[in-house]
C-alpha cells in the first residue's frame, strides 16, 4: 500500500468498501484474511492521519513579483 | 427686409436655444428602451418611447461604461441627460448621460441580468458541482484578513479539528478592486494547489457592499477554479452570484466553516465503528465459512458413500422381481389358453363323435366319406364305422326328402 499517495478520504471508502464485503460474507476464507487485513492497515493510517496532521495557520502574501508568501497567522 | 440664414446656422442657432434652455440642459426622462445599437467605437444608441411619442438617444462610451447593467429593447429605463440638436441631420435627440432600470435598482438588474445569462451557460448547474472533501487537511480561506468573519472561521475550524492547517488569503471583500482581488485569490490558490478546498466568505453588508460577489469575472474564477469552494457570503437572506456558481453555499462564514471538517471525534468515532465491524465481520465471515464446511462433511454423501450404490441394487431387485412376476402370468396365461384348445381340438376328433353315436359311411374299399344320397345307388356297397366296429352292407333303398324336382345327380 503506498501511503504517501492516498487521501484519508480514499482510505476510509475502501475501509468501508471492505468491510462491506466482508459483511457480505461472499468471501473465501483466503479472501477474507487478506481483505481483514487490508481493513486494519486502511483504519490505522486513517487513525494517524487524524493525528498527524498538523496544527498551522498562516497567511499567504503576494510579494512585488506576484509570488505568494506563506507567513504565520496571528489573529 | 429678409435675412437669409445657411442651414448650418439655423441649425446652430436652434441648438443654441436648446443648450440655453434650464429643463433642456439638465433633464431626466422616462421611457421604454427600443431600437437599441451597442456600436463597435461602444457608443449605444437607440431611441425610448412611451404609448404615443418617441425621441432618440445616445449614450456615449464614457458614459455608458459605468453602467452595472446591460440596456435591452424593452427595458423601462430613467434616462438623465440633456436634449440637444445634432446639427448636421438637423435632429434633436437626448444625450445620455445616466440610465437606471425604472422600478428596480440599478444594482437588483445587473444581478439579474448576470444570473441569467450564468445560469444559460450552465455555470450554476449541479453537474459542475465539485464535492467537498470528507477531511481537508489544508483550508484556504479567502477573505479580509481583518474583521470577525476570518476569526469565527478560524475559531470554529479549530474547535471541531484541533490539529489543522488553515491558509488565510488576505482580500478587500469590497469596493473598487475587490472582485479583482478575490478572482485573484482563488486563481493562485488553484495555481498553487495549496488547499484542498477553499472556503470564500464575507460578513453581512447591502446589496453594494456585498457587490463584488455579483461581478461576472469572481463567478468565472469560482467556476474555474478546481479545488472545491464553499461560499458564505452575508447573511443566510442573502444570495450572491457567487453562492450559485460556488460547489456549496453556507448560510454564515461560520456554517462554511463547519461544513468544511467534521469533528474529530465524529471522525475517530466512526473509525472505530469500522474497525468494529471489520473485526466483526471477519469472525462472522469464517463462522459462516466453518458451517458451511461442517454441512459439507455431515451430508450424506461423505457420510454414506454407498448409498447410491444401495439404492440401485434395490432398484435392480425390484425389476427383477417384477421380471419374473411378468413371465410367471405369460405361462399361465399361454397354458389355460392351450388346455382350452386341446379341448377344441378333443371335441372336434371323430372318434368322440363316433362314441355319441354317430357313424361314418364310406363306399366299399374307398377311403371317400359318404356325405349325400345322390352318391349311392341301390344296391351299392357301403362300409358303416361304427366307434367300436365296422359294419358291411348293401343299400336298399333311398330316400331324399330333401331333393327338389328329382334327382339332382
Amino acid at each position: 500500500m503506498s501511503k504517501k499517495k492516498i487521501s484519508y478520504e480514499d482510505a476510509i471508502l475502501e475501509l468501508e468498501d471492505i468491510v462491506k464485503k466482508l459483511e457480505y460474507g461472499e468471501l473465501t476464507i483466503e479472501e477474507s484474511l487478506n481483505a481483514f487485513q487490508k481493513g486494519i492497515e486502511l483504519s490505522k493510517y486513517c487513525n494517524n492521519k487524524l493525528d498527524e496532521m498538523e496544527k498551522k495557520i498562516s497567511i499567504l502574501l503576494e510579494n512585488e513579483k506576484g509570488e505568494i508568501v506563506e507567513e504565520p497567522f496571528s489573529y | 427686409m429678409r435675412y437669409i440664414l445657411t442651414v448650418t446656422e439655423t441649425n446652430k442657432y436652434i441648438k443654441e436655444l436648446f443648450t440655453r434652455d434650464i429643463i433642456l440642459s439638465r433633464i431626466w426622462i422616462r421611457g421604454e428602451i427600443s431600437n437599441y445599437k451597442y456600436h463597435t467605437s461602444g457608443h449605444m444608441y437607440f431611441t425610448i418611447k412611451d404609448e404615443t411619442s418617441l425621441i432618440k438617444c445616445v449614450m456615449f462610451r464614457t458614459q455608458n461604461s459605468t453602467l452595472r447593467f446591460k440596456p435591452e429593447n424593452g427595458l423601462k429605463v430613467i434616462i438623465g441627460g440633456s436634449v440637444s440638436v445634432f446639427e448636421r441631420d438637423g435632429q434633436y435627440q437626448l444625450y445620455a448621460e445616466s440610465m437606471e432600470p425604472d422600478g428596480i435598482g440599478a444594482l437588483h438588474m445587473a444581478f439579474e441580468q448576470l444570473k441569467k445569462k450564468l445560469s444559460i451557460e450552465g455555470l450554476f448547474d449541479d453537474k459542475y458541482k465539485k464535492r467537498i472533501p470528507l477531511i481537508s487537511e489544508r483550508i484556504g480561506v479567502v477573505t479580509s484578513s481583518t474583521g470577525s468573519v476570518v476569526r469565527d472561521i478560524i475559531n470554529v475550524l479549530c474547535r471541531r479539528f484541533p490539529n489543522i492547517h488553515i491558509k488565510i488569503f488576505p482580500v478587500a471583500v469590497q469596493g473598487e478592486g475587490a472582485s479583482r482581488q478575490i478572482a485573484n485569490a482563488i486563481r493562485k490558490l488553484n495555481e498553487l494547489s495549496c488547499v484542498d478546498v477553499i472556503i470564500l466568505a464575507r460578513g453581512g453588508g447591502s446589496l453594494e457592499e456585498l457587490w463584488a460577489f455579483n461581478e461576472e469575472i469572481v463567478a468565472r474564477s469560482i467556476f474555474a477554479s478546481k479545488i472545491p469552494i464553499i461560499s458564505a457570503i452575508g447573511h443566510e437572506t442573502d444570495f450572491t452570484i457567487s453562492d450559485f456558481v460556488a460547489d456549496l453555499r453556507a448560510p454564515t462564514p461560520s456554517a462554511a466553516a463547519e461544513l468544511v471538517v467534521m469533528e474529530k471525534m465524529v471522525l475517530r468515532n466512526n473509525l472505530n465503528t469500522m474497525n468494529n465491524r471489520l473485526a466483526n465481520a471477519l469472525t462472522k465471515s469464517l463462522i459462516l465459512q466453518k458451517s458451511r464446511l461442517q454441512r459439507v462433511i455431515e451430508s450424506s454423501a461423505f457420510k454414506q458413500p454407498y448409498d447410491r450404490v444401495y439404492q440401485e441394487r434395490m432398484r435392480l431387485d425390484m425389476l427383477g422381481k417384477s421380471i419374473s412376476r411378468s413371465m410367471k402370468t405369460i405361462l399361465s396365461t399361454n397354458k389355460s389358453s392351450l388346455a382350452l384348445l386341446v379341448g377344441k381340438l378333443d371335441a372336434m376328433s371323430p372318434l368322440t363323435v363316433l362314441s355319441r353315436g354317430y357313424s361314418i359311411v364310406k363306399a366299399k374299399g374307398s377311403q371317400e366319406i359318404i356325405k349325400s344320397v345322390s352318391n349311392v345307388k341301390q344296391g351299392s356297397e357301403l362300409e358303416i364305422q361304427m366307434a367300436d366296429g365296422r359294419i358291411s352292407c348293401i343299400v336298399n333303398d333311398i330316400e331324399n326328402p330333401f331333393a327338389l324336382g328329382g334327382n339332382n345327380e
